[in-house]
């Protein structure tokens, strides 16, 4: 079998077991904590016992911790992820509905991070010192440290109220509306992760500028072109890692964004069925999130067995 | 147009920044002017509603949150309805009438039909009811149901709901501001059964003014006239009811033009709102109540003492007066005003629920501690919900003045689905409670709140008789002063410390306003309640 190929099956497997300790984890610390969601159903009313008991019943509530987990694993290994408690729908179809969302939001904010923060980072390092250099810094510095519900204010404000070029809210219909209705969200969240690329792009540039073998391919007189190709090759294995985490951090880490332009994702669905203990649904997603994470984790590492030789011949 | 220009200028500029890409976008604003709102406040046949909160199911049985009961009054409907004083209406039956004590008959109006144009019958409201009855599809409103024995067709046009004991109260159960909403089998059936009923794959099909067109829950629903509705025409064709939790997105979302009405808007976040352009802010009663509720089995507040000193302490209209801003009044029954408005005027009302008299007076908050058992003073929390701010300021102002006596009032900030698990609980010997009256019946909250299990474990065998009685009084005057007695005397032990009753705020574009807006104006089709100003 090619090396390249047990590696990623290693991998995969690996992932697997992960997923499954994790779904452990994820379901025991649900269950430990303070509520009930057959009481959370029922909201701040005269809860019958009546009531409480049918709910009990239909979920399962009554069961031991461990029949729960078996029942719940079942059914997941068959891609059944159950049934929601908060709204009575199946988690497949809610879950179907919302991953389009963030994961769009997502692409879109990854391709504005690479497409500008690689770029700036380069321009920056090539210039290192000068004004535009310190220009992209600073703009960076306030990137990675805004809070992003505030960048999204900053920029619903101007855009949306002020100016009215970008929608304040919601999702538009048709691909054309749907980017366009996305464009604020996606600018909001790549305002950190581009300002994080743009300076590890810097710091791996102006590093392997300084190196021996650029001094030496100036000295022979190569074209700035050729120079920038084998200096950009060289920087790419931070580059692609940091890329790597960043797609993971959205996955994540688009809750605040989508709660600030109302955008039914998956991080606003996450953090409604934490407080309510609907398990089910936090189940499902804490698992997909962590299956893209350990994706991206293993394409990254492809990535870089094919950009370096080094690590390639480590491997064999 | 605009929008793809804005797209591909937009790409001319990337690859130099995000300081750029900003300019860049600032540009293209200022060339295609302020062309992005639609500009929907100006087209009064559509109306653009913004909620605070996201419905995840369309079915109040599955889901009762208030916002929901806003949605589905619109599209389904109950037999009857509440008017704009909370006095029930016809809905779909034309006349009722208690024929026995336990048993209610309700003829139905031969106009109605549901949104596909095909005639409400008996059959569809008995299969309305059972599913209602029924706890695994409506848990939140089974308990409404649980002492109706059935429900029988019993002419062609007619139907009887019979109970298994008498309960005057019941009069409320079958409205679509409450606990009842009339679809048919057919239409739940073709939709994927009881378990889809109210997702977005089954929605929900009824016989109100509007049809649900879309659903995508955290995001809207949008909701088109019928034209067949039994009520008439409606001049508002078409509903767009988005969800946006974020407040500052909202006042936002309103100065844009994006929407038109904001329903419960927070009251602290008025004078916001007003700043937004265009916009008027209405308030009206909620029926909503809050107050304290000690739980007089746990110590120290088993002792009555205890109990007066921290109602003594409890500046109840400094807190209306500097956290409500005056939206509200200090409450002094369980019962909020409106639920007996249909009855007295709303002074003979305030009136007659002016059952607590203990106003701020820190000397004699000392003076009851003094002679409590524990005249020293105790430690103790209360937990708040988070998304509560008016109420845990208000619980800051009364632990500032508690420390003056002693008493150490720790305050828990916690889920509101955490906060549930105070009510009634051994735990917490102080909790607060925030109700919203579903219905206007004035025993809605003291039937819980005096009755067995109730969370103050308070008991009381006069104020139970009391309770009992007005179970099966069918005078409505006498009715209200059982209840009234019964709350006296629970509250004269301050069993509960009642703060205020609330109001509830709406901004919307100062083009429209909202007519007879009450405490039930959301509750049966209000569209038609929306107006051209002048």
């Amino acid at each position: 079998m090619p090396p390249v190929l047990r590696f990623v099956g290693a991998r995969l497997i690996a992932t697997v077991i992960l997923l499954l300790a994790l779904s452990l984890v994820v379901f025991t610390l649900l269950y430990l904590a303070p509520g009930d969601p057959a009481r959370n159903l029922l909201g701040p009313r005269n809860p019958s016992p009546e009531a409480l008991a049918a709910i009990r019943a239909q979920y399962h509530l009554d069961d031991s911790y461990i029949v729960q987990y078996l029942h719940w694993l079942g059914g997941a290994l068959h891609l059944d992820f159950g049934t929601s408690v908060r709204s009575g729908g199946s988690v497949t179809s809610l879950l179907g509905s919302r991953a389009g969302v963030t994961g769009e939001l997502a692409l879109m904010a990854f391709v504005l991070t690479v497409v500008i923060g690689i770029p700036a980072g380069f321009w920056a390092a090539w210039r290192a010192g000068g004004l535009s250099d310190r220009l992209l810094g600073g703009t960076a510095i306030v990137g990675v440290g805004a809070p992003s519900f505030a960048v999204g204010m900053v920029l619903l404000y101007v855009f949306g109220v002020k100016l009215g070029v970008f929608p304040v809210f919601g999702l538009g219909e048709g691909f054309v509306d749907r980017i366009w209705h996305l464009t604020l969200p996606a600018i909001t969240l790549a305002f950190a992760s581009g300002a994080l690329v743009f300076k590890l792009t810097r710091t791996a540039v102006v590093r392997e500028l300084g190196s021996d073998y650029v001094t030496f391919a100036r000295s022979r007189g190569l074209s700035e072109l050729a120079i920038a190709r084998l200096v950009l090759r060289n920087a790419a294995i931070p580059i692609v890692t940091s890329l790597g985490l960043v797609f993971a951090f959205f996955f994540g880490g688009t809750l605040l964004v989508e709660v600030t332009f109302a955008l039914p994702g998956l991080g606003s669905l996450l953090a409604s069925s934490v407080t309510f203990k609907d398990i089910p649904v936090v189940q499902a997603i804490t698992l997909l999130t962590a299956a893209v994470i350990a994706l991206t984790a293993l394409a990254v590492d492809v990535a870089t067995w094919a950009i370096d030789p080094r690590v390639r011949g480590a491997r064999r | 147009m605009d929008r793809t220009i804005t797209i591909n200028r937009r790409t001319l500029f990337q690859g130099t920044g995000a300081v750029a890409l900003l300019a860049a976008l600032a540009a293209c604003g200022d060339s295609s002017g302020s062309t992005g709102s639609s500009g929907s406040g100006k087209k009064f046949d559509t109306l653009t509603v913004a909620l605070p909160s996201s419905l995840t199911n369309l079915y109040p049985g599955k889901e009762a949150g208030i916002v929901n009961y806003f949605v589905a009054t619109l599209v389904l409907e109950g037999l009857v309805a509440p008017d704009s004083n909370g006095a029930l209406a016809p809905a779909l039956a034309k006349s009722w009438k208690q024929a026995t004590p336990t048993t209610y008959v309700y003829e139905l109006r031969e106009d109605a039909t549901f949104s596909d144009g095909s005639p409400v019958t008996a059959e569809d409201i008995v299969y309305s009811v059972n599913l209602a009855k029924d706890a695994k599809v409506a848990p939140n409103t089974a308990y409404y149901w649980a002492n109706v024995k059935s429900a029988a067709k019993t002419g062609e046009r007619q139907v009887t709901i019979t109970l298994s004991s008498p309960d005057v109260a019941f009069a409320w159960g079958p409205t679509a501001a409450n606990a009842f909403w009339v679809t048919a089998e057919r239409f739940v059936k073709a939709s994927g059964g009881v378990a889809q009923l109210g997702t977005t794959k089954g929605l929900v099909t009824g016989t109100g003014p509007y049809k649900v067109t879309s659903f995508t829950p955290d995001s809207g629903v949008e909701l088109e006239a019928t034209g067949s509705w039994w009520g008439g025409d409606v001049a508002i064709k078409k509903v767009v009811i988005k969800f946006i939790p974020e407040e500052s997105t909202r006042i936002l979302a309103r100065e844009s033009g994006d929407i038109d009405l904001a329903v419960n808007i927070s009251i602290s976040q008025a004078p916001q709102w007003k700043k937004a352009g265009s916009t008027t802010v209405l308030f009206a009663p909620n029926r909503s109540y809050v107050g304290i509720d000690f739980n007089t089995a746990v110590a120290p507040f088993d002792d009555v003492h205890v109990r007066r000193a921290i109602a003594y302490a409890a500046d109840r209209s400094g807190f209306v007066k500097s956290l409500l801003d005056g939206h509200g009044q200090p409450a002094t029954a369980l019962t909020t005003p409106e639920q007996i408005v249909s009855l007295y005027s709303d002074s003979e009302a305030k009136e007659k629920l002016a059952l607590l008299d203990l106003p701020f007076d820190m000397a004699k908050a000392k003076a009851e501690l003094a002679a409590s058992k524990v005249p020293n003073g105790f430690k103790t929390t209360v937990g708040i919900s988070s998304d509560a701010t008016e109420i845990n300021l208000a619980f800051q102002a009364l632990a500032e003045s508690l420390k003056e006596l002693g008493i150490d009032l720790e305050i828990k900030e916690m889920p509101v689905e955490q906060w549930y698990g105070t009510i009634g609980s051994p735990k917490y010997g102080l909790a607060y409670m925030q109700y919203f009256n579903t219905t206007g019946d004035p025993a809605e909250l003291p039937n819980w709140f005096l009755g067995e299990g109730n969370p103050a474990s308070y008991k009381n065998a006069q104020m139970s008789a009391l309770l009992a009685k007005a179970t099966s009084e069918t005078d409505e005057s006498a009715r209200v002063d059982q209840l009234v007695e019964a709350q006296r005397i629970a509250l004269d032990e301050v069993a509960y410390l009642p703060l205020w009753w609330g109001e509830a705020a709406y901004a919307i574009d100062s083009s429209l306003t909202i007519a007879d807006l009450g405490s039930y104006t959301l509750l049966s089709p209000w569209t038609q309640r929306i107006k051209s100003r002048g």
